[in-house]
């Protein structure tokens, strides 16, 4: 009898579909969020040479761990996807102009101690509205990165030309998070 | 006053006959069918049980080991209704094993009573909207007369489960929102009940 009930299981699980799966968009909105040019740049960014402002960057970072409240005992039973699927910047002032930002790109750091490497991708930038600029590349799972610890992310936007003083942005990321058990 | 009329007509008037000029209730009763069945054919069951809920199911009994019921639930949350279909062997027995399939729906929203018992916002936002599909596999025993019989049944089912989307504010004014919450697969599953049967 023992031997007859995971062989059930099994079927009725409709042979390698997982036993247990649960799944979820998870989006992060972080408010007002200021773009400033790093402290090292002390020299007013119109008077940097040419080439010095195409490589520029203006830079955020932001916590992402969205499986932090999983149980330990949980994590070990399961298998975690976290898909990141898109970023999502709108500026707060309504007649905000993002026109000024040419690329865009996420870079992932993860804890110190993980192994992992930072990955560094660009994100295609598919929407070009003057308040909304949106990144929706190919689906990367971080899951390792936030299994490993604590992950953050940082959004990279190149620019050319000097944005028109402080720019405040709203930031969405979201995530398709799957937990799998497979067996028990 | 058309009522007391009628009954009065009722009482008074010769009895039907057939258009050989038998009274039809010597015809009918000649006609019909041997002795009843033996077990009861209609039935009322009241049960609990995950992930069903709290269900209240009206059970027929077409053929002698086979029976079919419809009935509501209500897990707290939402309400619904289930399907089910039973084999039953040894109907004669007071120990009658059981082994059935059913399947259910319920709707979040409906005869809603559970959140309004929790004091944890999050948790009653949780639970709040949870849509519950669910087939259940399940095998047991009915313990009892023919009338009056405890039903025990274990098994697995296969759940749907949709929650509603959740907000978390985690500090400055960020928030972290989970949409198109959705739980499938296998759990085990267990349902207690009465069933009261008539006939």
């Amino acid at each position: 009898m023992s031997r007859l009930f995971p062989l059930a299981v099994w079927l009725l699980a409709g042979c390698g579909r997982p036993l247990l799966e649960a799944t979820a968009t998870v989006c992060q909105h972080l408010p007002a969020q200021r773009f400033t040019l790093p402290a090292g740049i002390v020299q007013p960014y119109a008077q940097l040479p040419p080439e010095l402002r195409r490589g520029v960057s203006l830079e955020h970072t932001f916590d992402f761990d969205v499986s932090a409240q999983l149980p330990p005992a949980v994590k070990e039973l399961t298998q975690s996807h976290v898909m990141l699927t898109s970023v999502r910047l709108t500026a707060v002032e309504p007649g905000a102009d993002l026109g000024f930002i040419d690329e865009g790109r996420l870079q992932l750091q993860p804890g110190a101690a993980s192994g992992l490497e930072g990955r560094v991708f660009d994100y295609a930038r598919v929407e070009d509205a003057p308040r909304i600029v949106s990144w929706n590349g190919e689906a990367f799972d971080v899951a390792a990165y936030v299994e490993a610890g604590h992950l953050k992310y940082t959004v990279i936007v190149m620019i050319s030309s000097p944005p028109p003083g402080e720019v405040r942005v709203d930031l969405d990321a979201c995530a398709e998070v799957s937990v799998k058990l497979d067996s028990l | 006053m058309l009522c007391a009329l009628a009954a009065f007509a009722l009482a008074v008037a010769p009895p039907l006959v057939t258009v050989e000029g038998e009274p039809l209730e010597f015809a009918v009763n000649r006609v019909a069918p041997g002795p009843p069945p033996s077990f009861p054919v209609i039935g009322v069951q009241v049960d609990v049980g995950a992930p069903d809920g709290i269900g209240l199911s009206l059970v027929m009994t077409p053929g002698r080991f086979v029976r079919l019921s419809i009935g509501g639930l209500s897990n707290g949350v939402g309400a619904g209704v289930r399907l089910g279909a039973m084999l039953v062997a040894f109907p004669s027995s007071v120990f009658r094993p059981l082994l059935g399939v059913d399947g259910g729906y319920v709707i979040g929203g409906q005869a809603v009573w559970l959140p309004q018992l929790i004091q944890d916002g999050a948790v009653r936002n949780a639970i709040s909207g949870l849509n519950v599909g669910f087939v259940n596999a399940q095998a047991g025993f009915e313990l009892g007369s023919k009338n009056v019989a405890l039903t025990l049944r274990v098994g697995v089912s296969y759940v749907d489960v949709a929650v509603g989307n959740q907000t978390f504010a985690t500090g400055n004014g960020s928030t972290l929102t989970a949409q198109h919450i959705a739980l499938k697969g296998f759990l085990p599953s267990a349902r207690l009940g009465f069933l009261f049967s008539f006939g």
